[in-house]
């Protein structure tokens, strides 16, 4: 049906033309003129930039600081005035009549000082000490983050896996967290082929922070060390990537769902099997490796100061590995899994910013080899709520806790003897279901006191339900700014750590163990930041009230321990253009009881030297080649000096020589990759690279294989022989 | 050996990968109409002003969306601008200097989300120049940066003229002893000209640079006495951007000057 015939022409006619001229009157109608001054105490303030913030219209202020805005809108409006130097300044108009605005002069902006001692950070902000890219690029690494953080100085190369021994303290004293939750270690009971847990793909992360001592009162629960990991967030736009390798199918995607909300779904099947194949191992494997990883993390972001963020990770490793000992030669076969969840909460209103963490973390382990068995299930579940309060432009004020249980549910058996792992042997068995709790709170203050000066003082205190025992840690970290680029840090401060819930199981542990306890004084230099960087930290930790594990898994409480030492890192571009390179140097003199005996004696991982030297080059056709070099004086161990025959079990059983007086031959590695990047159309790049591990392959022994009478021993070689890998991924934008 | 050597060290991956246009709003490509019409008339008539009033609607713009990685992005091109005729200036080092480190945090922040050549190429010639305007010793890490930063833009705009004509520019300005000079730089201001050729991005893709790598060009051949192919480069600024006030006001005298 046509208007014409309900309406007159004429009529029609009059309300066209009407309609014409009604939209520019009543835009005309709808521009208002904003007229004002802009001043300050000390007089007029030309160059302000004024403007609606509904329209953005705006004009700067001329000489003696007036301004007038033709606003696209009617009142009522929000002016917004901005200038370097001055606080912005907002108030709502209702009505035409001129505006004065009076501007407050900011408080002068201090330079930041972002140098912490003993902290090392992964991320594209500013003070960083690696980016992203060049953790996932270190030759050698695998884009593993632990052994991207095992080239950082103070961590010691004790073996292949992916443990951190950090300043001469073991393993377990270093506790990572993800999105503020802390993952599992595993049990403390060493695997054949090193100290392997569990890390996280470094593209699933946008930042990481790594301390290797003197770390704030945030961090409760570890004695030597910390690494934070935080899960990238929203994304900017929906993001694909496809990769294939000699021994792993990858896939991941990011989806922008509307400006509020991101999802991220990432996954993972590894199987060694074709890798073998191409090179030689130094181990028979029966199953070889194999695996998988998912992930997947939903993003809200409800206003721009806001974050929730759900993540959650499943992993499966699978392993069986040929061994050949004295008293058994078998199959070691490990079965791990693990999950994690965790929900976040940040943000910020005004001058407080709360952070609220609740995770679950699950980890399943089955292990067996001759008389050891293994079966555990651990649930740990943990709750953290931290308030940041801006007290002044120069004070923050941080408080905060978490309560959290660990149940542990344990079962197998060990070894009477270490020398008898034969299936036959005499073994202990233990069931362990030992839940724990433990609670702490903190307070710590980031006082900037004055332009040079940051001091960070903190308290915290623990009280775990294994040990029965409350503690508390007084911290000080300080950074003080000497001139330009030059900034001393120090840091002293105390920390305890609850022993493995295994050690307190009547079976195979002792009750009354009290929380192990370090102290640990860092002084440092650090000259540059960014590109150029060199920094020199010299330390010394106490130990004491350690709970170690003898050779044949008993416990022994209250042993002590000492570590000093001094960590140089540079960071900077060769001289030859184009070339950033990467230097490490770690000295140290690490001792500890010998659980044995009770004596001090050189710890485990006293690796007194360990050098590490890092090269890579970007070229404008898209390949980046990169070389990296290690070298590490080899561990101490305890050597045989001779065995006798049990003819009642008709097995040799060996006699030890002084604790820790022998070493293995120290380690040397050269790694080399390559890659590169092509892009292919606006939206699609493809990646492709190879690299070579242990390019002279090195045998860097760091265990003994024994003749059945002890009489003869030869090296057992690193798991890491030289090998290739290849691969190519293809990245859609 | 592991499952990460899957996604190793392809590097750049997630990293160096980013590629592709931006998906601009239609807000943002208005926004960003405005600003560079307002930049280029700066430029063009040489007068400050119109950079102040660019950089100015850029901050408005920013207020109220913060992480607008287009319009950081045109706020260190517009910010950068702004440093290039100050530079000579000994008495504006200071100011030079604050000028320039705006515009990199604006397109490094950029950078993280947004992965246009031109960023990378311009971060490398804002490094460039804060060689200039640096301690002595800042050319240690500033020119190798920049060479980082210049190469990147390559990799990922293979065929973008800016991003060759930004690499001419920094040619010109680097030693011969470590891969520059005037001829270098020819070289790399004929490709970027001819790839400007076919050069037709939509807003909010950059679009600057034609009529200025002639001048750049005619520069590199006043450096090698080649002075009729300079004049004939000029000529060609002037038929691209009439009135060009560097060219008339500056090198063209200045090439006259020489000739003589």
């Amino acid at each position: 049906m046509r208007l014409g015939h309900l309406v007159p022409a004429r009529v029609l006619a009059a309300l066209l033309v009407i309609a014409a001229f009604a939209q520019p009157l009543l835009a005309q109608n709808a521009r208002t003129i904003i007229r004002g001054v802009v001043r300050s105490l000390a007089g007029p303030v030309a160059g302000a930039n004024v403007f609606v913030l509904e329209t953005l219209d705006g004009v700067l202020t001329d000489s003696s600081g007036t301004f007038a805005i033709q606003a696209s809108a009617p009142l009522p409006l929000t002016l917004y005035v901005k200038r370097i130097g001055f606080v912005p300044f907002q108030r709502v108009l209702t009505d035409a009549a001129p505006v004065s605005v009076t501007l407050e002069r900011s408080a002068p902006v201090l330079q930041p000082i972002t140098v912490q001692a003993g902290a090392y950070t992964a991320s594209d902000e500013r003070g960083a000490t690696l980016t992203p890219l060049e953790v996932v690029t270190t030759p050698g690494t695998s884009a593993d983050i632990n052994r991207a953080i095992q080239l950082l100085p103070g961590v010691q190369a004790v073996d292949d896996g992916t443990a951190l021994f950090v300043r001469g303290g073991d393993f377990t004293e270093t506790k990572a967290f993800l999105n503020e939750a802390p993952l599992l270690n595993p049990v403390q009971l060493l695997t054949p082929s090193g100290t392997f847990v569990g890390t996280v793909d470094p593209f699933q992360l946008d930042g990481i922070f790594f301390s290797s001592g003197g770390f704030g009162a945030r961090y409760g629960d570890a004695l030597s060390g910390v690494i934070g990991l935080r899960t990238r967030g929203a994304a900017t736009r929906s993001t694909a990537t496809l990769g294939a390798g000699l021994a792993a199918f990858s896939a991941d995607g990011a989806a922008r769902v509307s400006p509020y909300l991101t999802l991220r779904v990432a996954g993972n099947r590894f199987d060694l099997q074709p890798f073998l194949r191409v090179n030689e191992a130094a181990r028979s494997f029966a199953p070889p490796p194999h695996g998988r990883e998912v992930s997947a993390s939903a993003t809200v972001t409800y206003r721009p100061s806001a974050e929730i963020k759900f993540f959650g990770i499943d992993q499966t490793n699978i392993v069986g590995v040929d061994l050949d000992e004295p008293s058994f030669s078998g199959t070691f076969d490990s079965d791990v899994a693990s999950r994690l969840l965790v929900t976040t909460w940040r943000d910020v209103f005004g001058r407080l910013a709360p952070l609220l963490s609740v995770s679950e973390t699950r980890l399943t382990r089955h292990e067996h080899y001759g008389a050891f068995a293994l079966d555990a299930a651990q649930r740990q579940r943990q709750v953290h709520a931290q308030l940041a309060w801006e007290a002044s432009p120069t004070l923050l004020l941080r408080g905060g806790g978490e309560v959290e249980r660990l149940a542990s549910d344990l079962a197998g058996s060990l070894p009477k003897a270490a020398y008898d792992q034969s299936e036959g042997a005499r073994t202990t068995l233990f069931s362990v279901d030992q839940p724990g709790s433990r609670s702490g709170l903190f307070i710590e203050a980031d006082w900037r006191a004055g332009a040079a000066l940051r001091l960070t003082p903190g308290i915290r205190t623990d009280r775990s339900s294994l040990t029965d025992k409350r503690t508390f840690d007084p911290r000080l970290s300080a950074a003080w700014r000497l001139a330009g680029a030059l900034t001393l840090t120090g840091a002293l401060g105390w920390y305890h750590q609850v022993p493995d819930p295994m050690f307190f199981s009547d079976s195979v542990g002792m009750a009354g163990l009290e929380p192990m306890r370090s102290r640990q004084a860092v002084v440092g230099l650090q000259a540059g930041e960014g590109p150029l960087m060199l920094r020199i930290e010299a330390y010394s930790k106490r130990y004491d009230d350690l709970a170690l594990q003898t050779r044949d898994y008993r416990v022994r409480s209250g042993a002590r321990g000492s570590s000093r030492g001094i960590d140089v890192f540079y960071k900077g571009p060769l001289l030859v253009a184009g070339i950033e390179l990467r230097t490490i140097s770690s000295f140290l003199v690490a001792k500890r009881s010998d659980p044995e005996s009770g004596r001090i004696a050189r710890a485990p991982f006293d690796v007194t030297s360990t050098h590490a030297i890092i090269a890579e080059r970007g070229f404008a056709s898209g390949v980046r080649l990169g070389v990296s070099y290690r070298s590490a004086t080899g561990k101490p161990y305890t050597p045989i000096v001779g065995a006798t025959y049990d003819p009642a079990r008709n097995l040799y059983v060996p006699s030890y020589g002084a604790a820790m007086s022998e070493r293995f031959p120290s380690l040397r590695r050269m790694d080399i990759s390559i890659s590169r990047f092509r892009p292919l159309t606006p939206s699609l790049a493809s990646v492709m690279y190879a690299s070579v591990s242990n390019v002279f392959d090195r045998a860097n022994v760091q265990s003994w294989k024994y003749s059945r009478d002890y009489t003869k021993r030869e090296g057992n070689k690193s798991i890491f022989n030289r090998a290739v890998y290849f691969g190519a991924s293809l990245m859609w934008q | 050996m592991s499952r990460r050597l899957t996604t190793v060290l392809l590097s750049a991956l997630s990293v160096v990968a980013q590629v592709g246009s931006a998906q601009a709003s239609p807000a943002t490509t208005k926004w960003v109409d405005s600003v560079t019409r307002l930049i280029d008339a700066g430029m063009s008539t040489g007068q400050p002003s119109g950079l102040d009033q660019a950089i100015a609607l850029l901050d408005r713009v920013l207020t109220v969306t913060p992480n607008d990685a287009i319009m950081l992005h045109y706020k260190g091109y517009a910010l950068y601008r702004k440093a290039n005729p100050m530079m000579e200036d000994d008495t504006k080092k200071a100011e030079v200097k604050a000028l320039l480190e705006a515009a990199e945090d604006a397109l490094e922040t950029s950078a993280k989300t947004l992965q246009w050549p031109e960023t990378w190429a311009l971060r490398a010639s804002v490094s460039g120049q804060m060689i200039a305007v640096g301690n002595p010793i800042s050319g240690m890490v500033l020119g190798p940066r920049a060479e980082n930063q210049i190469q990147k833009a390559v990799e990922l705009g293979p065929n973008n003229p800016r991003v060759w004509m930004l690499k001419g520019v920094g040619s010109m300005f680097k030693p011969k002893m470590f891969g520059g000079g005037a001829d270098k730089a020819e070289k790399e201001l004929l490709k970027a000209i001819e790839l400007f050729a076919n050069d037709r991005p939509a807003s909010p893709l950059p679009g600057w640079g034609h009529a200025e790598a002639y001048a750049w060009l005619g520069q590199a051949y006043v450096a090698q006495d080649k002075f009729a192919e300079a004049r004939a480069a000029y000529q060609k600024t002037l038929e691209l951007d009439p009135g060009n006030g560097w060219v008339t006001q500056v090198l063209l005298p200045a090439l006259e000057k020489k000739a003589r």
